[in-house]
């Protein structure tokens, strides 16, 4: 029976209806990737908590940091102390009673009051000192604590992924699935194979252990319809017509969602070149400056319990350094490197003065070893005169200034949230700080004068810290990063009083190299 | 459980439903993907994406047009994004050049499988003119939308692909006619 036909006809006829059955592998594939879709929508909301945390805590920290030391307030107009040169040994006296509202021997007693009162403070505080100590190294362990927390955390999951992968290569070598294999070699080849990024690739795998067994029942039932079908098939029914109806139904909105997946696929190719480009430059370089700002979480003083009720203010000062990073994997680095970094805060309302008497009187400043002897250093709260003058005591302005610089090593992980243009990561870790600088300054009016040395510093300390970093991409190995870092410190020094809490805070900014 | 049950279950990631829905429709679709594929592999991962996309899109099906058409359009779609940036077919073929495209043709001899091949052995652009027109009823001013091109192009491809088709199916048959002699 040979009878001349279109060749259109021809294939019309054989393929408009018919159907085929997919390998089962297929099916296997589209579960794996629904579940690790499933998983992706729950873990990604944790890491937003966290990041929120973070974000929190820093702006707690501000806000608690302003309300609790109001104390920038205080005025000194009532407590002005005279600064007599060690010549003018007669100077004291006629110019405190010059308005003769007080008897000549007031000069002596306000220092003598002034003792007793330190000795006093410095009584009282020795039982308050425990307590507060106590409680910096309780929130500092908590503080590395979450720390560990959060790299365990990331530990665990880069291991979970890893013996899952063992667990599926076990699988497909010991189940002698020729197609299941098959499909796993040829997927790098196929497009829209790596398309997918690794991980679902390997929680892809993952999955396939766990459906093996459900995706033969749905052979078998695949296998029964197709049994079904198959006559139908034979049996050619064309109704072309059906079929002409239906397809100009579908074809209105086909232009329209087509536009719609190659913005999709666009986007796709993009995140997986970023993806892609990560794993080749594993070492990143990124040399860094940052202003930071230095300032204590409690009230309390590094120098002398008198002073804890004293107006602080937080100095900003510059760090400087460079870093470098490891990508373990696509979102997980691994960093290190050396900063120099100067920090400072200045305590208010306290007056320096050189004794009249150059015998070792009253010092009870233990936390400096000073350069000279015969030096007081007291609070303005401390003293009250009520015989100096307030034109004079109004110009007068009186700070302590504490100067410390280290070498800072930090050693941190950074968690990549997104890697589009803008990448956002979670940075944690410690710092080791190697002291090397240390000062003390008396200010008056201005003025500086080096004390000495403070003594309680330790020469080696550390940091616990969190921050927060953005990535601007530059080009494909330059990245411009700006990265607000809160770094508390953890035991910056030995002996400190009241609740003084050191920390500091720096806003990062660099470029980095990738290579 | 009816089908819009099925659909509902599928909108809200019903592991079960998502599994029963690919049983229903997966021959039909990979049908698709076999005719606009380069060869079986290649149709199993475009099915593949078909179905996942289906399954992130399904609550925009708003159970207007049929579900079965949707599902289609989906498989089509995905399929055809994969193969239309293909450039690389560049001929020029005269489009009132008419050749005789008539074939004699014994109606049992040919099966599925044969014509299948030849679909998936033309190149990528030849194969989805020649589907979009002949087997699914697409205009040429349609399949110049659909693929980016010219509606002249899509003509003259579809004249290449038939006369490649044709040259396939002889070659075919007096080998089938060699053996049998």
């Amino acid at each position: 029976m040979n009878d001349k036909k279109h060749i259109d006809r021809l294939f019309q006829e054989k393929l408009r209806n018919f159907e085929a059955t997919p390998s089962d592998s297929v099916w296997d594939h589209i579960s794996a990737e629904l579940e690790t879709d499933k998983k992706r929508k729950k873990v990604i909301p944790l890491w937003f908590k966290i990041t929120g945390i973070a974000a929190t805590l820093l702006l707690l920290i501000s806000i608690g940091n302003r309300l609790f030391n109001p104390a920038q307030e205080h005025t000194n107009s009532t407590n002005i102390v005279t600064t007599p040169s060690t010549n003018d040994q007669t100077l004291p006296s006629t110019k405190i009673s010059t308005e003769g509202t007080s008897e000549n021997s007031e000069l002596q007693t306000p220092i003598n009051t002034t003792d007793s009162h330190i000795a006093n403070v410095e009584s009282d505080n020795t039982n308050e000192v425990l307590t507060p100590k106590e409680h910096s190294k309780n929130t500092s362990t908590s503080a590395s604590n979450t720390i560990a927390e959060i790299t365990k955390k990331q530990h665990t999951t880069q291991k979970n992924t890893r013996t899952s992968t063992y667990a599926t290569g076990i699988h497909d070598t010991s189940n002698n699935d020729p197609v299941a294999v098959n499909d796993i070699l040829k997927e790098p080849q196929s497009d829209t194979n790596s398309q997918l990024p690794e991980t679902t690739h390997t929680a892809q795998l993952k999955t396939h252990k766990e459906i093996t067994s459900e995706s033969a029942i749905v052979d078998t039932e695949v296998n029964a319809l197709k049994t079904d079908i198959d006559p139908s098939i034979l049996e050619q029914t064309s109704d072309s017509t059906q079929v002409a109806l239906e397809t100009t139904e579908d074809k209105l909105s086909i232009t329209e969602e087509l536009a719609a997946l190659e913005k999709k696929k666009a986007e796709e190719d993009d995140t997986t070149k970023d993806q892609k480009s990560k794993p080749e430059n594993r070492w990143q370089v990124n040399p860094n400056i940052a202003p930071v700002y230095f300032n204590s979480l409690g009230e309390g003083s590094s120098i002398h319990s008198q002073f804890n009720a004293n107006a602080k203010s937080g100095d900003i000062n510059m760090s400087y350094g460079i870093k470098g990073s490891y990508a373990l994997n696509h979102k997980l680095s691994i960093r290190a490197g050396v900063n120099s970094v100067n920090l400072g805060y200045s305590t208010k309302n306290i007056y320096t003065y050189n004794h009249i008497t150059s015998e070792p009187t009253i010092n009870p400043i233990k936390n400096i070893a000073f350069e000279s002897q015969n030096i007081t250093v007291i609070s303005g709260d401390n003293l009250s005169f009520a015989q100096i003058p307030t034109t004079f005591s109004n110009f007068l302005e009186g700070s302590l200034d504490q100067k410390l610089g280290y070498i800072e090593v930090p050693l941190e992980l950074e968690y990549k949230l997104s890697q589009r243009k803008i990448g956002i990561s979670v940075v944690g870790g410690f710092s080791t700080l190697f002291l090397n600088k240390n000062e003390v300054y008396s200010t008056l009016d201005g003025n500086s004068t080096y004390l000495g040395k403070a003594t309680n510093v330790n020469s080696t300390s550390f940091s616990a810290n969190l921050g927060i970093g953005l990535d601007f991409k530059l080009s494909e190995r330059f990245n411009f990063n700006l990265e607000p870092t809160f770094k508390y410190q953890l035991n910056t020094f030995s002996e400190t009083t009241g609740n003084f809490r050191p920390y500091f805070v720096g806003l990062y900014s660099g470029l980095s190299f990738k290579f | 459980m009816s089908l819009n049950q099925l659909i509902q279950k599928c909108k809200h990631n019903d592991t079960k439903a998502q599994s029963e829905l690919y049983k229903l429709y997966s021959s039909k679709l990979f049908a698709i993907c076999l005719k606009y594929s380069r060869n079986r592999a290649e149709a199993e991962d475009n099915l593949q994406d078909a179905f996942l996309t289906i399954f992130k899109k399904i609550n925009q099906f708003n159970h207007k047009g049929s579900f079965e058409g949707w599902l289609k359009r989906v498989a089509l779609n995905t399929t055809l994004q994969r193969y239309r940036r293909d450039k690389g077919v560049f001929d020029i073929v005269d489009e009132d050049h008419i050749e005789d495209v008539t074939i004699e043709v014994d109606n049992d001899i040919v099966d599925i499988d044969f014509l299948l091949n030849c679909i998936q052995e033309l190149p990528d652009r030849y194969r989805l003119v020649f589907n979009l027109y002949v087997l699914d009823g697409y205009s040429h001013k349609e399949i110049a939308q659909m693929l980016e091109i010219s509606a002249g192009t899509s003509k003259s491809n579809l004249a290449r692909a038939r006369m490649i088709l044709k040259d396939k199916v002889e070659q075919y048959k007096s080998r089938l006619n060699s053996q049998t002699l």
